[in-house]
């Protein structure tokens, strides 16, 4: 009798293990839940914004793809647009510790002054489990998840490959388009695309 | 005094500078050759183009795998010279970071192309410059750019020139161009499967495969080649970032001829 509870222990143990690893992130899906702090130690939970669009912004203020967007403007102008209409913005760093991109809670305040951003929250996930979780490639790297909590958009920022500002103008930007199309009842027409940038400086597993 | 001050606050400067920046300028060195030193109007040519990227940094291939940007030449000729085909390539090496795979060229990388020239042109050099762009990782990445500049003289002959030889060699190792109309793919179940029924003649086994179409597959996953006696089957794992299925396939496959010998070829297959 104890070996079959051992055994029917270990099966469910096994079981939710497995649950755990499958949850990756996948447009038209349910968007995984995680919980991470901010820089100011503060905890959210993606689950708190259950009836809010959400965008994911994989970050490293290093990376010259994220300078790109930054440096022009383009993503703080992203961020005020969309906050201002009731999106919340997580921009979520999975750099390791010791890794690029990864900072002091000073050195993001004296950054994100000086670029002027305006996310909602930048949230920490140094063991980069977050990051994995919704195949987070590289910097930038984008999701947009609906006030059901289904992920609606996966991938790169835009559809122009580069690290030049100039491109920005010429490019779709796809989480904008995303966004908009799906706050006007219309369909979202690109759901994924392939990010570009620097790669996500996770931890060694 | 006041000087000695200055001196030193300016020595101070310098050296917090030396250590805070580093410099990257030197991680590549660029340089252009040709096969030839001197053409007639209506022949070809080669224009060679060298990173030689320092030690443990990379430069990315024509798909770059999870991350980074392919090396990209904008070329400036004068009219009556044109392009014929597309940049050569080095086969890549897959390179692993933080769990993400890229297609990658370390050391010394060559890009080759391939120029004509009209016969109705007049002109008494031909002056071709290369624009190269490049992003350039380790732990790091660092987009850069530089342009090389070379001039072929125009005569009555065909005048070799010292890089002749490389270039003859690069040739003959780069992938060939192979028409597969026989050979398709399908998408099922996120899973790629590939079948190769058309095959070069000296082909004895196909070793690798590696996707130039971007975006396809889940770079991460292994490919899974199996070799049978009338076609060869292989098999990845579709990435998550594909919206719809492609109409074609670019691939490059790498095998070993029967003697041994390791080759390659470049083709298009179509969808099932």
């Amino acid at each position: 009798m104890r070996k079959i509870s051992i055994l029917i222990a270990a099966l469910i143990m096994a079981a939710s293990v497995m649950t755990f690893a499958h949850e990756h992130a996948k447009v038209g899906e349910k968007a995984p839940n995680f919980t991470l702090k901010d820089k100011d130690g503060v905890e959210h939970s993606l689950s708190d914004f259950a009836g809010k669009y959400v965008v994911l912004e994989w970050i490293n203020y290093d990376c010259p793809f994220v300078k790109k967007h930054y440096e022009s403007g383009n993503m703080q102008e992203l961020q005020e647009k969309y906050t201002e209409k009731g999106v919340v913005w997580l921009a979520v760093c999975s750099s390791a510790e010791g890794k690029q991109g990864n900072f002091t809670k000073e050195e993001l305040d004296e950054r994100q002054e000086e670029l002027e951003t305006a996310e909602t929250a930048y949230l920490i996930d140094e063991s980069g489990e977050v990051g994995h979780m919704y195949n987070a490639k590289t910097t930038p790297d984008m999701a947009v998840i609906n006030p059901d909590q289904e992920v609606i958009y996966l991938g790169a920022i835009d559809n122009i490959a580069s690290a030049d500002q100039a491109d920005i103008e010429k490019a779709d930007n796809l989480v904008a388009d995303a966004l908009d199309a799906t706050m006007n009842g219309k369909v979202v027409k690109v759901k994924t695309q392939k990010p570009y940038g620097c790669g996500v400086k996770y931890a060694k597993k | 005094m006041k000087k000695t001050l200055v001196l030193l606050l300016g020595i101070l400067l310098a050296f917090k500078f030396s250590l805070s920046e580093e410099n990257y300028d030197d991680l590549i060195e660029v340089s252009i050759a040709s096969n030839v030193e001197q053409i007639q109007i209506g022949g070809n040519f080669y224009v060679l183009v060298k990173l030689k990227v320092g030690d443990e940094w990379h430069v990315y291939w024509k798909n770059p795998g999870d991350s980074g940007l392919p090396t990209h030449i904008d070329w400036n000729t004068p009219d009556g010279v044109k392009k014929s085909g597309g940049l050569i390539w080095q086969i890549p090496k897959r390179i692993e970071y933080s769990g993400m795979i890229n297609y990658g060229l370390e050391g010394e990388v060559y890009l080759l192309q391939k120029f004509t020239t009209d016969r109705a042109t007049k002109l008494e050099s031909i002056k071709i410059k290369a624009d190269l762009s490049w992003l350039v990782c380790k732990e790091i990445c660092i987009p850069q750019d530089e342009s090389v500049n070379i001039e072929i003289a125009v005569g009555n002959q065909f005048k070799k020139s010292s890089s002749d030889m490389l270039v003859n060699e690069l040739l003959a190792s780069a992938p060939k161009s192979f028409e597969s109309p026989n050979s398709t793919f399908e998408i099922e179940d996120e899973e790629l499967s590939i079948e190769l029924k058309d095959r070069p003649k000296d082909m004895a086994e196909v070793e690798d495969i590696y996707l130039i179409t971007e975006g396809v597959i889940d770079n991460n996953k292994p490919v899974e080649i199996e070799n049978d006696r009338d076609e060869v089957e292989a098999e990845m794992s579709v990435s998550p970032y594909i919206d719809s299925t492609p109409a074609e396939l670019e691939l490059l496959v790498l095998y070993k001829d029967k003697k041994g010998k390791k080759k390659s070829y470049e083709t298009i297959i179509n969808y099932k």
